[in-house]
């Protein structure tokens, strides 16, 4: 039982990261209706850059979210405008596989940098714990739990109670009505993918607290942040989190009680089960 | 609409064959060479199945590794419980259509990036699992025996009948029912299930089709490897390489995939001779180019380019449509 608790509440923190990690995903595809293959590459990017950071000068991994976000940002909004807005009209497919060039240029750039071999960093807190009552917790996934729902919080503040959070929304329900009220909606797609790939960037920066990372990093979790995303639906706020929770559940019930080898299968499996049963229409 | 099999079709294949047996001695003088002819033949075998679905239905799958491991598989299976190879290769259809069939049926209710994406999810714990089974060698893979019994000469006739077979599927199915019901959902799925297509049987039919031949390619690479590993013969690498072939090569055509896969073998002898370190980079480049520049790829400029020269040397009254 104590296990099964143990368990459980690793699963809801992991799952809460795994919903930062998604969102970028679905509010780039709700805005852009642009699938980001290239979500795994800000992933992994994120990762590496505060590894860097890390080793390099010491920083604190939660300090580095002040790089990577903003980062994360311009890099999304430059690929948005020099590749992917020159394919505003074309089937998504297209887009899909361009984005998938710009990941796997970028996989190659971290290696040719960092080289194929597993990098991990080490805080002072990093292989802390804390006892509560049966359960024990590490606080790394507690901190990056919080600061997970921080960023939910942070997001949906944006999103609901400011002109650019409107001016989002608005392209995502009808790009043709917003652009006739006046919503620039060059800059509002450029502006979608700059956050959507900061939230990937700062996911992988709070990521890098408990995953070492080779460049193949972004692969798993991209596939990983579909599933989030077709299950808890695609701009919904409360879904995806719901959803990353109960991946992250899912996925350590099966580590701890079938075998570690299968954690990713349950991703993969759920992930083609909800979009089969939705039944979603890329044409609609 | 037109026979399925025409006079014209006899001819091409006819001149296919005598031009792949006159290359014979020259392609299988050495080593290098028969290895290159092996995989010019497993990438047309490959990229044409994939055309069937993706050109053809316009659904791009990232996950053919799968069908094309579940074939090297069950060769390597069988002949290791030695059957000879060759006798094995119905069964790796079987087996891999099966499976395509399998998953096919739910995933291609799917359209546009959502399928793509299931493909992923497929493939990927098709990879993981597969690396677990231990009856099949786990990770490790399968070490097939050496003393093979069809030669150099051999591979390289069974590769050629193999990429013929392939092609002619292909063309087949552009010209049957089939195609015009693919290229129709294609287009608009809708108004071809309103035409009387039943999308959902049509397309199951050609992935399981597609399946079959990637099931084929995937039995013929593990008799010229020797070798299969999981994360080899069920890698998304392969996958991407299908891919690529048919994107360079043309989509939907029934000679870009071979174009593509004689483009392709040539990059990655380059690539990996000369610019190791940064093939990822160079294949995603060409990516990026040819669907921002020539999406449908280099097929049809091919044959403007050989259209205009026959022009040239034509005279003027005599030009027109040929």
């Amino acid at each position: 039982m104590t296990d099964f608790l143990s368990v459980l509440v690793s699963g809801v923190l992991v799952g809460t990261v795994y919903a930062y990690m998604a969102y970028g995903l679905g509010l780039i595809y709700g805005v852009l209706r642009v699938v980001n293959l290239a979500h795994g590459a800000f992933l992994t990017l994120g990762v590496y850059v505060t590894w860097w950071l890390h080793f390099t000068f010491g920083i604190d991994p939660l300090v580095s979210l002040l790089v990577t976000a903003p980062l994360g940002f311009g890099l999304g909004a430059a690929v948005e405008r020099t590749l992917v807005f020159r394919l505003r009209d074309s089937p998504p497919v297209t887009t899909l596989l361009l984005l998938f060039g710009v990941w796997l240029i970028v996989r190659n750039v971290l290696y040719l940098v960092f080289g194929g071999t597993d990098r991990s960093l080490l805080t002072s807190y990093s292989l802390e714990s804390l006892a509560l009552g049966p359960v024990t917790l590490s606080i790394p996934r507690i901190v990056v739990s919080a600061f997970s729902l921080l960023g939910f919080v942070a997001l949906a503040f944006v999103l609901k109670r400011t002109w650019a959070g409107l001016a989002l929304r608005a392209v995502a329900q009808d790009r043709g009505a917003a652009a006739l009220s006046g919503i620039p909606v060059d800059r509002v797609w450029a502006t979608a993918f700059g956050i959507g790939s900061a939230l990937a960037m700062s996911a992988g920066t709070l990521m890098s607290l408990f995953y070492s990372v080779t460049p193949e990093f972004g692969a798993r979790f991209l596939l990983k942040s579909f599933c989030v995303v077709v299950l808890g639906g695609l701009t919904n706020i409360g879904g995806i989190l719901v959803a990353g929770i109960g991946l992250g559940v899912a996925e350590d019930l099966t580590a701890f009680y079938i075998h570690t080898g299968f954690r990713d299968v349950v991703s993969f499996l759920v992930l083609v089960a909800a979009l089969v049963m939705r039944r979603v229409d890329a044409e609609g | 609409m037109q026979r399925p099999v025409s006079r014209r079709h006899l001819v091409w294949t006819g001149a296919a064959v005598v031009a792949l047996a006159a290359a014979a001695p020259l392609l299988t003088a050495n080593p290098y060479a028969a290895r290159l002819a092996q995989l010019l033949f497993l990438n047309v075998v490959l990229a044409s199945a994939w055309n069937l679905v993706g050109g053809f239905a316009g659904q791009i799958s990232f996950g053919n590794a799968s069908l094309f491991g579940v074939g090297a598989y069950a060769t390597s299976l069988l002949w290791l419980a030695g059957i000879p190879p060759v006798l094995t290769m119905p069964a790796a259809a079987l087996a891999a259509a099966l499976y395509g069939a399998a998953w096919g049926w739910p995933c291609l209710r799917l359209r546009g990036p959502y399928f793509a994406i299931a493909t992923i999810g497929v493939a990927e714990a098709t990879r993981i699992v597969a690396n677990h089974i231990e009856a099949a060698g786990g990770a490790s893979g399968l070490t097939l025996p050496l003393e093979q019994d069809i030669g150099t000469v051999g591979l390289y006739a069974l590769g050629a009948v193999l990429a013929v077979v392939a092609v002619l599927t292909c063309d087949l199915v552009r010209r049957s029912r089939l195609g015009l019901g693919l290229v129709a959902l294609r287009e608009d799925a809708r108004a071809a299930a309103a035409s009387g297509v039943n999308v959902a049987r049509e397309q199951v039919k050609a992935f399981a089709l597609a399946a079959a031949l990637t099931g084929l390619g995937g039995a013929y690479y593990a008799q010229f490897t020797l070798y299969v590993v999981p994360e080899k013969v069920f890698g998304f690498d392969l996958s991407i390489s299908l891919v690529l072939m048919v994107l360079v090569g043309g989509i939907g055509t029934v000679s870009g995939p071979v174009l593509g896969a004689v483009i392709y073998l040539i990059l990655e002898q380059f690539v990996l001779a000369s610019l190791a370190d940064i093939h990822l980079a160079a294949f995603g480049a060409l990516l990026i180019f040819i669907v921002l520049m020539e999406p449908r790829g280099l097929a049809p400029r091919l044959v403007q380019a050989i259209s205009l020269i026959r022009r040239r040397f034509r005279r003027p009254e005599a030009g027109g449509p040929a």
